[in-house]
């Protein structure tokens, strides 16, 4: 397996990529400058689709709305 | 697992500081994912530090019963690599160039002329089998981990990884079989 050394050593090279010095401190500092963007728990999946629920059902109550009011101007025959 | 749940919750309750924990715990192996996707030192540290503020402003995401901490991690930085690259190069290389930019491989070569074939050649590869290899040969992660990261079929990660391989093999071969 001689074409194997120079591969097995290069993927070794290839791994032992070091990180920039200071690099945390970077990030850190990136977080500092956009403290507004806070991290808070999402919604949970459930209330995601709750809330699209509620949307779409008050969606559908408006256009019903709507029509009610030409169905209801129409002269009966 | 249970410390990166710690840390994160204290994080999720207003501890900045506490993701330093997180980013000096997993900045290894993701600078190292990244610089051998994007195979540039000063890019790599850019979309790392992006994959950690995203990380943070999306930790209220995390869903620690679908992933592993560093898999939810990996995931981002793969996503972030693939908006990188085709920002940066249009047309995707699907076709490894002539070995040693035209040369015959070498027996003589130096083993730095052999890294350097060997990076092109890697740089060269299709994304998808790219980041497969990386996360398999180079990190070592587990194929259970490279599945849910790159989001794919067991059977078509396999695949990627040993096409990968064969790729990266084949520029050596030649010189191997000489006597």
């Amino acid at each position: 397996m001689r074409h194997d050394d120079p591969y097995e050593a290069w993927k070794q090279a290839r791994a032992g990529a070091e990180v920039p010095a200071g690099f945390a401190d970077k990030v850190m500092a990136g977080l500092r400058a956009r403290p507004a963007r806070r991290p808070g728990p999402a919604l949970s999946r459930a209330v995601q689709i709750g809330i699209g629920s509620l949307a779409c059902a008050v969606c559908l109550l408006r256009i019903l709305q709507v029509l009610a009011v030409f169905l209801a101007g129409q002269p009966s025959m | 697992m249970s410390d990166d749940l710690d840390v994160i919750r204290r994080v999720l309750d207003g501890d900045m500081e506490a993701f330093r924990l997180l980013v000096t715990h997993y900045q290894g192996p993701l600078f190292c994912f990244i610089h051998n996707v994007i195979a540039d030192t000063h890019d790599a540290e850019d979309i790392a530090q992006e994959v950690f503020l995203a990380a943070y402003r999306s930790l209220g995401a995390y869903d620690p019963g679908r992933a592993a901490f560093s898999t939810w991690l990996f995931t981002i930085a793969r996503n972030r690599c693939r908006n990188a690259l085709r920002k940066r190069r249009p047309l995707v290389l699907n076709e490894l160039p002539e070995a040693a930019g035209g040369r015959a491989p070498d027996a003589d070569l130096s083993e730095a002329e052999w890294f350097k074939q060997l990076d092109q050649a890697l740089a060269a590869l299709p994304f998808e089998q790219k980041t497969a290899f990386v996360l398999a040969e180079v990190q070592g992660l587990s194929l259970e981990e490279i599945v849910a990261i790159e989001g794919a079929p067991l059977g078509t990660i396999k695949s990627r990884i040993s096409r990968a391989r064969e790729k990266l093999r084949s520029l050596l071969r030649p010189a191997a079989e000489q006597p």
